[in-house]
């Protein structure tokens, strides 16, 4: 956004001094100088291993050397031929390339990562051609790679007709779509990294990469935001001239684009729900091996699922929250652009705790109270039915669908013990009696997607806020009305990334998944109460990835109880309790 | 910590006076100026908040304490410079490149010469720590690390600018392209290193400062062990440096005496350094 301010300036400057030659070759400078960064940052962002074989002899910190000689002079070379009102092209795309290479040899931590556990390749197209054969077997990543790739070839036309054309918007918007374009392969980059198994140097996994990813994101869009603002109230002070004459074409083909975007999106979460009534999907198949990966995709857009999910939190015992919900939901739906009007509820995904028989535990429908165990979505004026069962500890799993429309199996194997990127947690719980559904883990956003969505929501934001300026500019006059909607929108955006933020950055902290703290409190409680235990101490219970919730802890007991006994009855609450990895230790203390 | 609130108060000092002085004469050029020194000040505060949350103890929902803050913010000040800086000053040498005109007025002089002042007060203060690759005892040493190097990087962008001024002043074309071009691949690569080790903890890795070699010797130990089957699951992560977490899975027989293997264990990895271990002993 800021590449798209700046540029946006620097071609209003362009215009207004008259520099007619010099304009074309302005133009064209933007983007392949902004390759190389790009490159390079996707190359930080890639954990690519690769190995050449020859280079690797040389030993690691020679190639440092190499590698940071050989960015530094070839920095030079730019700089040098900028000297020439004609450079050429192909040099600069040359330079970024080799930049790129640079940086990724320059990279310790990714060289020793390539080093330590995965399986070394000679080719360099390998390092590359994995993670595209990975995207391209899944069918959701197959569909965001569509939209990548939509979103590429419409960031061309417009690069290329604002070349021709000269204009300002344009300019500006095949900036927007840049960072976009940007956006989604780290994200996509960082989904395949967190499937890779668990080595000596990531004892856990890689899990963490998607978390980390979503915090950058999040900081980084914060930023923007912030520094956006700052701009608008420098425009204010200091109004510039603005060309209205093809932006309003291009900025509403951007909007168009975007919104496609979030349909894609969308699509992705409604079919984690199974439910999208009102969108034709004809996805018939069912995908008994996906889920993890759609679970990923699905939840991109849980941003504002996450307002109500914290507001959820405290809705255990009381049914009055159904308010709450939908007035929160109305809120944060008008993030979505025009098409998501409709899908009031959608945000509500099974993110209500269902601790005993309550009806509230379904905030959706107002008319259709789901009982214990079903989380009963509707969306639009359907009843799509998801009946999830929460009952099967033992298969960690078992959610019963009835999808009208598909029959996907995406709900079942919810829970890989592994590797789950889950939204849906439903955690299962072995109920104490009869049919009740218990907690519901919440909070599940796949922080990864969610930081993808939130760049292509903020670009959806800043394109419908080009367009609405634009309008007021032509039809009003009013200058001021572009650094406004700068302003507004921003202060949108950055309200938008907050929860996904703080979410993260608990995560990072080791905090206690606030979506376990009620019933872990309980379940210790209920251990400390047991015959024969002395003391539990030691207690650590943190999330590696969402849905991943590991705990330590360590017991101590009377020496004439039965260890293994002892020892399979605490695990079990607290398996309940939502802890899938848990360590526990136990200790004869005599009294 | 002083030292911080007193470097913070004297970038917000700054930054006022220079929007005012902008706003008055209508120099937008400070104006943007001040919001930029407002925004560094902002993340040098969040440092600040976390130097000073970290020191609360372990409560029921952050077990471990809040020492991660520090690793926290060293990440973020460090991806901040890395993503932010690196990558603005490049639209920035672009920018100003295209436009064949420097944006940056001469009355900026001034406040770069100001700046760089105040960014080298806040080197001194935190001289101990003004290095690239520093080894990290202690959960403050990387927060400490990454305010320096923020300071040392907002220097470094002061020096590019005067530098750019004098260039231009002796007529180089293209100075400030070519200096801030120079100035955001030197913040970058003073960055990395930090960036790295504080991603490294934050992702869970396995502690860089503990041989695997050592471990695996210690796993085959365990293994060797009267009654015992099976070790796995020998998993170690750094909750900051220096605070290494272990837990391990052990299979034995019936019979095993699991309280002298417990301890054993314990001992073992205590040598290491890893004092917060776990180990659940099962029986076949």
């Amino acid at each position: 956004m800021i590449l798209a301010e700046l540029s946006g300036t620097l071609a209003g400057r362009l215009f207004s001094k008259e520099k007619n030659p010099n304009k074309r070759e302005g133009c064209v400078r933007i983007w392949p100088m902004s390759l190389p960064f790009l490159s390079g940052f996707l190359g930080c962002y890639g954990k690519v291993s690769m190995i050449w074989g020859s280079v690797r002899q040389l030993g690691p910190k020679r190639i440092r050397l190499i590698s940071s000689f050989f960015t530094t002079v070839l920095l030079f070379v730019p700089a040098v031929s900028f000297y020439f009102e004609d450079f050429s092209l192909s040099a600069l795309l040359l330079c970024g390339l080799l930049l790129y290479v640079a940086i990724r040899e320059l990279d310790p931590v990714y060289s020793s990562y390539m080093e330590s556990g995965t399986e070394s390749s000679e080719s360099f197209s390998m390092p590359i051609m994995k993670p595209i054969q990975h995207v391209l077997s899944e069918r959701k990543s197959r569909k965001i790679a569509l939209f990548l790739l939509i979103n590429a070839g419409y960031m061309v036309v417009e690069f290329v007709s604002s070349f021709m054309s000269n204009s300002l918007g344009l300019i500006s918007d095949a900036c927007h779509m840049l960072f976009d374009c940007a956006a989604l392969p780290i994200g996509v980059y960082a989904l395949y990294i967190s499937r890779l198994p668990a080595n000596s140097q990531f004892n856990y996994g890689r899990g963490r990469f998607d978390i980390l990813s979503g915090y950058v994101n999040a900081v980084f869009l914060v930023l923007v935001g912030a520094l956006i603002v700052l701009e608008s109230f420098e425009r204010i002070l200091d109004p510039q001239e603005i060309s209205t004459n093809s932006l309003l074409t291009v900025s509403i083909g951007g909007v168009v684009v975007n919104v496609v975007g979030l349909i894609f999106f969308h699509e992705e979460h409604h079919h984690a729900h199974g439910g999208s009534c009102s969108h034709s999907h004809s996805h018939p198949d069912s995908h008994p091996h996906d889920h993890h990966h759609q679970h990923s995709y699905d939840h991109g857009n849980h941003v504002e699922h996450h307002e109500f999910i914290n507001v959820c939190d405290g809705c255990h015992d009381s049914c009055s929250s159904h308010e709450h919900h939908h007035s929160n939901q109305h809120h944060s739906n008008n993030y979505h652009g025009e098409d998501h009007k409709k899908h009031e509820f959608h945000g509500h995904h099974d993110h209500d705790h269902n601790q005993a028989p309550h009806d509230c535990a379904h905030h959706h429908d107002p008319q259709d109270h789901g009982r214990k165990h079903d989380h009963v979505h509707s969306l639009d004026n359907h009843d799509c039915v998801h009946h999830h069962d929460h009952h099967d500890r033992g298969h960690k799993l078992a959610h019963g669908h009835n999808h009208d429309l598909h029959d996907f199996a995406h709900h079942h194997d919810h829970h890989h013990y592994h590797h789950d990127q889950g939204l849906h947690l439903h955690s299962h719980y072995s109920e104490p009696k009869g049919h009740l559904p218990q907690k519901h883990k919440h909070g599940h956003i796949d922080h990864n997607m969610e930081g993808i969505f939130l760049h292509v929501l903020a670009d959806t934001m800043g394109s419908v806020g080009v367009v609405v300026s634009t309008l007021l500019i032509k039809y009003e006059g009013w200058l001021v009305a572009d650094p406004a909607c700068s302003i507004f929108i921003s202060v949108l955006i950055i309200s938008s990334v907050i929860p996904l933020l703080r979410n993260s950055a608990e995560i990072l902290l080791q905090r206690v998944p606030r979506a376990q703290e009620q019933g872990l409190k309980k379940a210790i409680s209920e251990i400390t109460n047991m015959k024969g235990v002395c003391r539990v101490q030691n207690l650590h219970v943190w999330c590696f990835t969402d849905s991943d919730i590991i705990g330590t802890v360590h017991l101590h007991i009377t020496a004439e109880t039965d260890k293994a006994a002892m020892e399979s009855r605490v695990s079990l609450v607290l398996h309940d309790a939502g802890i899938k990895d848990l360590t526990l230790q136990v200790e004869r203390v005599v009294q | 910590m002083k030292s911080l609130l007193f470097m913070i108060s004297l970038n917000l000092a700054c930054s006022t006076v220079e929007f005012a002085i902008g706003l008055f004469t209508g120099r937008i050029g400070l104006v943007s100026d001040a919001f930029h020194l407002a925004l560094g000040s902002g993340l040098l505060t969040f440092s600040l908040f976390a130097m000073a949350a970290s020191q609360r103890k372990p409560d029921h929902v952050y077990t471990y304490g809040f020492q991660r803050l520090n690793v926290l913010s060293a990440f973020t000040n460090a991806t901040v410079f890395l993503l932010f800086m690196s990558f603005s000053l490049t639209v920035e040498a672009l920018h100003a490149f295209i436009e064949d005109e420097s944006e940056h007025k001469h009355y900026l002089v001034v406040s770069a010469v100001t700046n760089l002042m105040v960014n080298l007060n806040g080197v001194w203060f935190f001289r101990n720590y003004a290095r690239i690759n520093l080894v990290y005892k202690k959960a403050e040493d990387m927060n400490y690390h990454s305010i320096c190097l923020h300071v040392v990087a907002d220097s470094i962008r002061c020096v590019g600018l005067i530098w750019t001024f004098w260039l231009l002043s002796l007529g180089v074309n293209n100075a400030e392209a070519l200096c801030m071009g120079l100035v955001s691949c030197s913040v970058f690569m003073l960055v990395m290193p930090v960036f790295k080790a504080s991603g490294g903890v934050l992702l869970q890795m396995a502690p860089p400062n503990i041989p695997s070699s050592a471990l695996t010797k210690y796993w085959e130990q365990i293994s060797c062990l009267k009654d015992v089957t099976q070790v796995s699951e020998a998993r170690f992560w750094e909750v900051v440096p220096g605070h290494v977490v272990g837990s391990l899975l052990l299979e034995g027989k019936q019979g095993m005496d699991d309280g002298a293997i417990v301890e054993y264990v314990h001992g073992l990895y205590g040598d290491l350094g890893i004092n917060d271990f776990t180990v659940q002993t099962d029986y076949i």
